[in-house]
């Protein structure tokens, strides 16, 4: 699990470096959007391709919207217990 | 028509040399003898398919084939024997095949025997005409019928041309080959016909040949340049005199690059369709093409923009697609659409990608050229695809596969990529992924598009 969450983490790292934004330390329960880590809809897009990418699925094309990383840890995480 | 040619060619110049092989070359009369002597194998009237590879046999049975006043149909000898047979099939069946295939599977009625030494061929005359498909680059590839007249009232003919010796970087299957081969046919030049269009028979046909000119696409050239060696380099710059480039848009990238290593060279970038087929040139090194031309017939075309579309009206275009319900857009007074999107900035028209190419992020539109333009300016790329990926966030996003010259270290490559996205395009175009690829799709040296 803590492997997951590391992954996830670089990812958004990653996407909010792109924008020129700086965040050492993520928090699981951090709000993607808006008022929380400001991820806007080609933010959002570009998550949802990378996660595709590093995992082979994601939640945004599971019809899920997980509004904060550990919701994501939590699609992975049910994912892996089947 | 283009045996007329090549017998009042053979009769002027009876020494010219008109096919060049790395160990092999014919003259026009040479040629000419052969037709006659093979011509006798072919039937009398119909079509004949033509499914063979390219080499002086072939030219002598096309030109055999056009004494006899068939109606000829060529066919990708690159493709399985089942794709040429679905599509002699689709023509309607039947007619004659000609062939150095020599497996099963093709309904084949007819093999080369250019030995064989026969006379007395009646010469049918008239204009039988040829079929071609197109490149598929976009779709399904469709055949196209043309008249041979209308072919060669487009060649431009040149006095110095008959000095040149071209190199048939396209396959004879390809729309753009054939315009090769009627160019130096009517022009009185000579055609080099490589073994195969790989760097090592591109460079052997140059140094065995004597090549001095070479039409070919942008994407032939990343390839070709980002595996030449220094020395290549040289050995070519004294040589090469002419490089035109077809078949996809001319980027400053690729013509900057030429500029440098062949600075002898006159470079021409050529606008031509295989529906339209030659329409335009571009000489003055530059994307694009001057908005002067909108203004007064160029050549044999006339040109203007329609909702951002480029339409041209010519005399000499295709008869129509064969076995198609599908048309042209064609506008009242002949205008017909190019299905090619063009903004102008300045001076200058550029070409924004094909309308069936581009896609819509996030409701915004995305030329897939532009963004390639932007990557293939980086440092160390070769070759590049941009296209359309599915997403469930703004429906597409942009991907781009990409191909790194051999010696550059990838990591900073794809750094450079990305930070040149930033700087250059806006945030619904720069690509979401970009994967890293030993490879990208080509066929008939243009990139293959499919969105995934």
């Amino acid at each position: 699990m803590k492997n997951i969450s590391t992954r996830i983490k670089k990812i958004v790292r990653e996407i909010l470096e792109e924008k020129g934004l700086k965040c050492e330390h993520l928090r699981e329960d951090q709000v993607l959007y808006e008022s929380g880590l400001g991820l806007d809809s080609m933010d959002t897009a570009a998550l949802s391709a990378a996660l595709e990418q590093e995992f082979g699925n994601d939640p945004f094309m599971a019809g899920k919207f997980p509004k904060t990383i550990s919701d994501i840890i939590e699609f992975y995480a049910v994912d892996l217990k089947k | 028509m283009i045996f007329d040619v090549l017998k009042n060619t053979a009769d002027k110049f009876p020494n010219k040399v008109f096919l060049k092989e790395v160990k092999r070359e014919v003259t026009y009369v040479q040629i000419r003898d052969m037709a006659i002597s093979v011509a006798k194998d072919l039937p009398s009237s119909g079509r004949v398919y033509f499914y063979h590879r390219d080499g002086v046999e072939l030219f002598a049975f096309l030109f055999a084939a056009n004494l006899r006043g068939l109606e000829i149909c060529l066919l990708n000898r690159q493709e399985g024997v089942s794709e040429a047979q679905n599509k002699i099939n689709s023509l309607g069946g039947g007619g004659y095949v000609v062939t150095d295939f020599l497996g099963e599977g093709l309904n084949c009625m007819c093999r080369p025997k250019c030995e064989s030494i026969g006379g007395g061929v009646l010469h049918r005359g008239g204009d039988s005409g040829l079929i071609i498909y197109t490149t598929g680059t976009t779709g399904a590839p469709k055949a196209v019928s043309y008249s041979w007249n209308r072919l060669l009232s487009q060649v431009r003919l040149s006095e110095s041309e008959k000095h040149a010796n071209w190199l048939l970087a396209y396959p004879l299957n390809h729309f753009a080959g054939v315009q090769m081969f009627v160019h130096a046919l009517c022009n009185g030049a000579a055609l080099t016909i490589p073994q195969g269009r790989g760097v090592s028979d591109v460079l052997s046909a140059f140094r065995g040949c004597a090549v001095s000119a070479i039409s070919a696409t942008p994407t032939f050239w990343r390839m070709f340049l980002g595996r030449l060696s220094d020395a290549d380099k040289v050995d070519l710059r004294d040589t090469l005199k002419r490089i035109t480039l077809g078949g996809e848009a001319a980027t400053e990238d690729i013509l900057a690059r030429l500029r440098t290593i062949f600075p002898l060279a006159s470079i021409t970038h050529v606008y031509a369709t295989t529906e339209l087929g030659s329409c335009f040139s571009v000489k003055d090194g530059y994307p694009g093409f001057p908005t002067e031309y909108l203004n007064r017939k160029v050549g044999h075309v006339e040109l203007k923009i329609v909702n951002s579309e480029l339409f041209v009206k010519t005399e000499k275009s295709m008869n129509g697609y064969l076995g198609e319900r599908e048309r042209p857009d064609v506008l009242a007074g002949g205008w017909v659409g190019t299905g090619d999107l063009v903004e102008i900035s300045g001076e200058r028209v550029f070409f924004l990608g094909r309308k069936s190419e581009a896609f819509n992020v996030g409701g915004i539109k995305v030329f897939p050229p532009k963004v390639e333009a932007v990557i293939l300016g980086v440092a160390g790329v070769e070759t590049v695809r941009v296209y359309a990926r599915k997403n469930p966030i703004t429906g597409l996003v942009v991907a781009a596969e990409v191909q790194v010259l051999p010696g550059f270290d990838h990591g900073s490559v794809l750094r450079s990529i990305k930070q040149q996205c930033r700087a250059q395009l806006g945030r619904y175009e720069q690509p979401i992924s970009i994967s890293l690829v030993p490879s990208i799709e080509r066929a008939n040296e243009k990139i293959v598009r499919r969105n995934l």
